[in-house]
């Protein structure tokens, strides 16, 4: 009688013991993360205990190209490479859906948990790419947090916009531009902005020639060049004279591109940077 | 009409209505190269607000984009095909020209070097100087190579050298390059674009152009006596050594500053001389400035079928003037071999 | 105008070439240069025609060194003709014929009327003017010896200094070439021609130079070259014969031939 009171409550303890573990198996976080693109790089940092972050890529600790390169340069930096993921002996994986798709297959094959995350074309599926992340990375309030911290800002924002939206182009490195259906597209009309190169009958390769730029009779245009020091073709093509003299007939600045680049808060960041260059009076237009 | 037909039936002032004509059809070919673009553009009202001095958005279009354009287009042409001309006069050669011996590629890399690096971004002038060294450094390559005298295969040989060397060194400047960009750019400097070039690059290279221009110029006589051999040109009282640096720095100042600001554009050295060269009695030196002007036809002629082909990335120049060039090597190639 | 060479040496590739030349040539006579190969005959027309410096002595053109001429005066005054002349490009007769002026004209200058009339005397002179829309390369062998005759008859030079000119044709355009030449003399012009057949040379010319090995051996009228020299210097036996009151020499026979080539084999490898 005895005996089998004891085996029951060591039963029942075991028993409990399962449903504590496994009631708080969704409270264990990984502890060795490993990020392989600047996007994801961002929401770990912005999300993560530091405790938990193994390694970000390289190129979020690049101040020209990154939000949060000090942050970054907390942490060992990988290249992207399949070896040195595994050295970090990582329990989950971040990557981008432009990573390296063998070493991505490679990382897979090895059993090792690998979340891709794509690249957001709207607010809505910035929203989604914060949560699956954050969910990832047991951080769910965080997440919740950040994406609320947001949602306040852009009503704040919608607020200021007034009157009807200025026809804007955005001109990108090589002549490329920003097409309908884009994060971007989305920004531009948050900050009251037309993107006139959505209505444009511009082919899939999104390349605006810039005859067709200065023709189309924009009020705003935004270079979307970084201010590489080194010079390249693409990039030059951004300070071609004529660009220069259009900034006599309308409002021309530069837009960094890590504002819009990758899902966050620096979404936001750059739909107030647009109204705030859009919308102050020409008088104080700031010097771009 | 057979080659020997047209040989025999030009004149001894043949020559000068053919000049007339090309550097005509050179011209026009230019007023259609600014007619024709991307975008609607009224030519005549653009014009006058240009004229005017007013800044109109179409004025704007023309002055800033199309006149550099086609006038690059125009100088460009213009310098390949006086260049080719000279130096198959040199040479001897009908197959020697910029691109195949080498002198383009090298022009290429000094440029690149120069660009990419940030020199040309703090020294203007340091961009065609870059390329003008390149091409100094190939042709002198490519004499040390090929000797005096070298016969077709060893000079094709050098050139092929000279190209693949100097091709293999621009791939890996570019992509030693900072710029995320600048590995994809091979293509220009390969092919060749006159898309969205300046004005500013356009009196950059036009003075060196010029002075290129007047240095190949001036050797027609000795490329006519050379038409009988070194020695008897020799006789003739053309000194030898200063007809190679006069061709050389010519060819170097031509081509070096026009592939630094368009990228190599092959064969137009190569064809253009080879069609006009019956109609001025296959003299050496009557064939430099019609080549010339032939040479901007052609290249002008090539971009406004760049710009009206729907094919999207623009096809760079180069595609074009492979697509005729090339078959034309050819031929020539299957002739030199019956020849045997 | 006198042209004369001064003590002049010349080595090529290590070998002594020519050995204190000294000659002086003048116009109105046609000089047969003649010797063995490699005597030095080539490179002695070539320093004559300024293409070559020598190492050691000087060329004179009317008392002043030649490198004190410039260059185009010196290539108005002496014409060049090759040996087998190669013409590059395929160029009419006319316009060939023509580069014979280069000398004398201007950057883009148009042609002279001396310059018209200098090309068709030449054409005249050579008998090529039905040939003048012609093609260089579709003409045969005669023919183009002519045309190029014509080219360097058209530099209206003093002095014409042709190497090996009846090189590589048939007898009759051999003897044409001879009176060609000999015309060109008469009419006052100096022509000094590399000759490899002795016939031909003491026929036509007024005075022969012999070369050996890079130094003078005989030169006076054709009637000195005596048979012993002949034997000495080309290892041949010649019989002489008259023909219309004039003399000839034909070469007949190898004399000794293995030994005398072994002899000049020795002596130009050591």
């Amino acid at each position: 009688m005895r005996c089998a009171k004891a085996v029951a409550f060591i039963f029942a303890a075991c028993l409990a013991l399962m449903t504590a573990t496994l009631g708080h198996a969704d409270e264990v976080r990984p502890q060795r993360v490993v990020s392989l693109n600047m996007c994801t790089d961002e929401l770990l940092l912005r999300l993560a205990d530091p405790g938990q972050i193994a390694s970000v890529s390289w190129l979020s600790q690049d101040p020209r190209n990154a939000n949060l390169p000090d942050e970054a340069k907390l942490h060992p930096a990988n290249h992207g490479l399949a070896e040195e993921v595994l050295s970090y002996d990582p329990d989950l994986v971040l990557a981008g859906a432009f990573t390296t798709r063998t070493t991505v297959a490679l990382l897979k094959r090895t059993g090792m948990r690998v979340i891709e995350v794509g690249v957001p074309r709207s607010f809505a599926e910035t929203r989604q790419n914060i949560r699956d992340i954050a969910r990832a990375l047991g951080q769910q309030s965080k997440g919740e947090a950040l994406i609320r911290e947001m949602d306040e800002r852009l009503e704040q924002l919608a607020a200021q916009v007034a009157g009807p939206p200025l026809k804007a182009i955005v001109l990108r490195p090589n002549g490329f531009t920003v097409g309908r259906g884009s994060l971007i597209d989305e920004i531009l009309k948050r900050a009251g902005l037309d993107n006139l190169a959505a209505r444009l009958e511009i082919d899939n390769y999104l390349q605006i020639p810039l005859e067709a730029v200065v023709l189309q009779k924009t009020e705003i245009l935004i270079l979307n060049g970084d201010s590489e020091s080194a010079p390249s073709l693409a990039t030059q093509a951004l300070h071609h004279p004529i660009v220069t003299a259009l900034a006599e007939k309308l409002r021309l600045f530069d837009m960094p591109s890590r504002l819009w680049t990758c899902a966050g808060p620096s979404i936001v960041d750059a739909v107030q940077l647009l109204i705030e260059r859009t919308r102050a009076p020409s008088s104080e237009r700031p010097p771009s | 009409m057979s080659a020997d037909a047209i040989r025999a039936a030009t004149g001894r002032s043949g020559s000068l209505p053919l000049l007339f004509g090309l550097s005509l059809l050179s011209v026009l070919m230019a007023l259609a190269s600014l007619v024709i673009g991307y975008a609607r553009l009224d030519i005549v009202a653009a014009a006058s607000d240009a004229l005017r001095g007013t800044h109109s958005l179409p004025a704007l279009v023309l002055l800033e984009l199309r006149v550099p354009r086609a006038a690059l287009g125009f100088v460009a042409g213009f310098s390949l095909g006086i260049t080719g001309a000279a130096m198959q006069g040199l040479l001897r050669n009908p197959l020697a020209e910029p691109g195949i011996v080498g002198v383009s590629g090298g022009a290429a890399l000094g440029a690149v070097l120069v660009f990419y690096s940030g020199l040309a971004g703090a020294f203007l002038l340091a961009l065609p100087l870059g390329g003008i060294a390149g091409a100094i450094l190939a042709t002198v390559l490519l004499f040390a190579v090929a000797g005096r005298g070298a016969g077709t295969t060893t000079l094709i040989l050098a050139g092929i050298a000279i190209n693949s060397f100097a091709g293999a060194l621009t791939t890996l400047a570019l992509n030693l390059s900072p710029n995320p960009y600048a590995a994809f750019e091979i293509i220009f400097w390969l092919m060749g674009s006159l898309a969205d070039r300046s004005l500013p690059q356009l009196w950059l290279v036009l003075p060196l152009m010029a002075i290129g221009w007047a240095l190949l110029v001036s050797t027609a006589p000795a490329l006519d006596g050379l038409t009988l051999g070194e020695d008897t040109a020799a006789s003739l009282g053309f000194d030898l050594q200063k007809l190679r640096l006069k061709v050389i720095g010519g060819a170097a100042l031509a081509v070096g500053s026009a592939v630094a600001v368009t990228g190599t554009i092959g064969f137009v050295g190569l064809v253009v001389p080879h069609l006009l060269r019956p109609y001025v009695g296959n003299r050496p030196g009557r064939l430099l400035l019609v080549s010339g002007f032939g040479g901007a036809s052609l290249l002008l002629g090539a971009d406004i079928v760049v710009r009206l082909l729907p094919i999207h990335p623009e096809l760079k120049l180069g595609v074009v003037t492979a697509l005729i060039g090339a078959p034309f090597l050819f031929s020539l190639v299957y002739r030199h071999r019956s020849e045997r | 105008m006198r042209i004369a060479a001064d003590e002049v040496s010349v080595s090529l590739g290590g070998a002594q070439v020519l050995d204190r030349v000294s000659l002086a040539f003048e116009p109105g006579e046609l000089v047969g240069l003649i010797g063995p190969n490699g005597a030095g005959k080539t490179t002695l027309l070539r320093v004559l025609a300024g293409l070559h410096q020598p190492d050691r002595g000087a060329l004179h053109v009317d008392g002043r060194l030649s490198t004190d001429l410039i260059r185009r005066e010196f290539a108005r005054r002496i014409a060049y003709l090759a040996q087998n002349g190669r013409v590059e490009w395929s160029l009419r007769v006319d316009h060939l014929v023509a580069l014979g002026r280069l000398p004398h004209r201007r950057l883009f200058a148009a042609d002279s009327p001396g310059d018209e009339r200098a090309v068709e005397a030449a054409l005249h002179a050579t008998r090529t003017a039905r040939l003048r829309g012609r093609i260089f390369h579709t003409l045969s062998g005669g023919e183009r010896m002519r045309v190029l005759l014509a080219r360097a008859l058209a530099v209206e030079a003093e002095m014409l200094l042709a190497d090996e000119p009846t090189a590589a044709l048939d007898p009759l355009h051999q003897l044409q070439a001879m009176d060609l030449l000999r015309s060109v003399a008469s009419r006052g012009a100096g022509v000094i021609v590399v000759l490899h057949d002795l016939t031909l040379a003491t026929r036509y010319c007024d005075r022969i130079v012999l070369l050996d090995r890079g130094r003078i051996v005989l030169d006076g009228a054709p009637t000195t070259l005596g048979d012993d020299l002949i034997s000495e210097i080309y290892g041949v036996e010649v019989v002489r014969g008259h023909h219309d009151g004039a003399p000839y020499l034909v070469t007949w026979r190898a004399l000794q031939a293995d030994d005398k080539e072994e002899e000049r084999g020795d002596e130009e490898r050591g």
